[in-house]
């Protein structure tokens, strides 16, 4: 489903280049869970970054369905990012003027569908993630924990076939990490969502169907 | 999409505050600048009423004491100007000549007031002798113009334009009919003017002047009464002829009237005096109006490229939820397009009350209407204009670097 092929990302200033990813070689089956794992500043988010096409190599390829895709437009690589990726980040990246289920209705403002259609959806996903009675609340009256489900929500809002979550545990004590992760196995398990996940923390890792380690910006197998 | 910018509008209201507030007042500046333009451009483009081209205007001075006139001097007053008609008209330059109380471009204003019907009507008024319509060219619609005919008439010819024959009469023919003079002294015996003339129009301050009630009256060069008449004379001189013939013309009435003082002046030069004294002022403000609107689109970019960097990472998950780079620019647009909507809702609100309460004379509907369509165009373009570069801004960064941006 996803493959990447000798990927490299090199970040260049003025003065120093830094090397975060290299020679990386990747597949992702369709209804996989991922974990990648490794030590700060290794390159995992710049990896999922590349995997959600929120940047690009600086050399290789990236390949969905047997297509690549890091070439695309701006245009095309954003339709593949609202109707193929969902995201799920570590500081949940919610809006604060916005409420709960206007957050969640956010990917569905960039496709042609009706408001209550909208707000069908967006209440659905806030269901699914349990937090239905709080579709009006603003973000800072929610915990850690609410916050990260309305994330996971706004991420599976438009039926993504890819999830992509980075540290998704990683603000929450260890109760809410597992009711995050136990919400992300069951869209994989259920939705048949592929699912990757970057996390320092290896008892969820060990949940998931396969572990990457990367040392450096580079895979260890 | 709209309902989304209008939520998240209302609800950063504190900070959109500032802005809307800013784009009111620029708006309500614009329309004071594009109004004033729009009621002197309306004006320009209506008729002037007369032809100035190859005339000359004299200003005389008689020299006449402040405190009453004896007879023998009235007599010879009357004699030298008899004299100084005749001796112009000798000029080979000299086409034709008249009298008048004031001339067009000049500074004189003679008010008077009628009653119809119980209502009052404003006028101004002019005494001029009978060539002043062939000299100026005024084009008669209806009737004719005084002349000698008149000199044994029992009553006070005049010629009206357009404009004060519908005031006094409506749609009824004008022509022989009278209205009243002013009130007489206690005592005195009401006297009438009576229409022989309706002339189109004559806009005495010129080009940029409203329209105006105008009636003017006969002057008699032979009559001491008519002396204000005379004070100044308009001669159309033959085409092509130039500026020293200004010096002959005033010696030449030197000779006749030896102890008056005589200014001569084209009425171009007179036109272009009037032009650059109403208009000066009229480009100052509009220069500091757009110094004023120069400092709004700077605090305004200013204002939207904070507010833009501010949001880095709001358009970064925009965009890593499937907006494209038009998209977030079509936000900050957009955004900034709905407030400036409802600033210049507000703006309109306030500038709808001029030609309601009717605040301001001689502004037509149309003049307001046209303002504020220009006005509130220029608004939007002056938004757009602020918004272009800090919506550029911020879809140059890439949504992975956004998202981490601080």
């Amino acid at each position: 489903m996803i493959r990447l092929e000798g990927i490299e990302k090199v970040y260049r200033t003025e003065r120093i280049e830094t090397v975060a990813l290299a020679d990386i070689n990747l597949e992702v089956r369709e209804g996989e869970f991922v974990s990648v794992m490794g030590p700060s500043g290794c390159g995992k988010s710049t990896l999922l970054n590349l995997i959600g096409l929120l940047d690009t190599p600086t050399s290789g390829s990236v390949h969905l369905d047997g297509t690549r895709i890091d070439s695309y437009q701006d245009k095309a690589l954003a339709r593949m990012r609202n109707r193929q990726i969902g995201f799920v980040f570590q500081t949940f990246h919610l809006i604060a003027d916005l409420s709960v289920v206007d957050n969640v209705e956010i990917p569905l403002l960039y496709r042609r569908m009706a408001a209550s259609e909208r707000r069908r959806r967006a209440i659905e996903a806030l269901d699914r993630v349990g937090l239905a009675s709080r579709v009006h609340h603003f973000p800072t009256q929610l915990s850690g924990g609410q916050q990260q489900r309305v994330a996971i929500a706004r991420a599976i809002v438009g039926n993504p076939r890819i999830l992509l979550a980075d540290e998704p545990t990683g603000n929450l004590d260890s109760q809410m990490g597992h009711e995050i992760m136990a919400i992300l196995k069951e869209l994989n398990s259920e939705l048949q969502t592929t699912v990757v996940m970057v996390t320092h923390d290896a008892r969820l890792a060990e949940q998931t169907t396969r572990i990457l380690r990367l040392i450096d910006g580079r895979q260890v197998n | 999409m709209i309902r989304h910018y209008l939520k998240l509008i209302w609800n950063r209201k504190r900070s959109n505050l500032l802005i809307t507030v800013e784009i009111f007042f620029s708006f309500l500046v614009v329309f004071a600048v594009v109004a004033t333009a729009a009621y002197f451009a309306n004006n320009y483009r209506r008729p002037l009423g007369f032809r100035i081209d190859d005339v000359w205007v004299v200003n005389v001075d008689a020299k006449l004491p402040e405190s009453m006139v004896s007879e023998d001097d009235a007599v010879a007053v009357v004699e030298t100007r008899r004299q100084l008609h005749l001796a112009l008209r000798e000029l080979a330059e000299v086409r034709e000549l008249a009298g008048a109380y004031t001339v067009p471009y000049g500074n004189s204003r003679w008010m008077s007031s009628t009653k119809v019907d119980g209502r009052s009507v404003d006028y101004t008024m002019n005494g001029v002798t009978d060539g002043f319509a062939s000299v100026l060219g005024l084009s008669l619609v209806r009737g004719r113009w005084f002349g000698r005919d008149d000199d044994a008439a029992s009553w006070d010819p005049v010629a009206i334009n357009e404009q004060l024959a519908a005031a006094i009469f409506g749609a009824a023919d004008p022509i022989g009919r009278t209205f009243p003079q002013e009130e007489p002294e206690a005592g005195g015996k009401q006297r009438e003017w009576r229409v022989v003339g309706v002339f189109r129009e004559y806009r005495q301050d010129g080009e940029l002047a409203l329209p105006e009630n105008y009636m003017m009256i006969r002057a008699r060069p032979d009559s001491f009464e008519s002396g204000p008449a005379l004070g100044r004379l308009a001669i159309k001189v033959r085409p092509g002829t130039t500026a020293a013939f200004e010096e002959r013309l005033v010696r030449h009435m030197q000779a006749v009237a030896k102890n008056w003082s005589f200014e001569v002046k084209p009425a171009v030069e007179m036109r272009a005096e009037r032009l650059r004294n109403t208009l000066t002022p009229l480009i100052a403000g509009g220069i500091v109006a757009g110094f004023l609107l120069l400092m709004v689109a700077l605090g305004l970019t200013g204002v939207v490229w904070q507010s833009v960097t501010q949001r880095t990472r709001e358009f970064g998950l925009r965009r890593a939820k499937g907006a494209a780079i038009p998209d977030i620019r079509a936000q900050i647009l957009g955004e900034l397009l709905v407030m400036a909507t409802i600033a210049v809702l507000l703006g309109t609100a306030i500038v709808v009350q001029f030609p309601l309460l009717k605040l301001v004379a001689g502004v037509t509907a149309g003049v307001y209407a046209a303002s504020l369509v220009i006005s509130a165009l220029g608004i939007y373009l002056l938004i757009l204009t602020c918004a272009w570069y800090p919506s550029r801004m911020a879809t140059s960064i890439p949504p992975a670097e956004a998202l981490h941006y601080e």
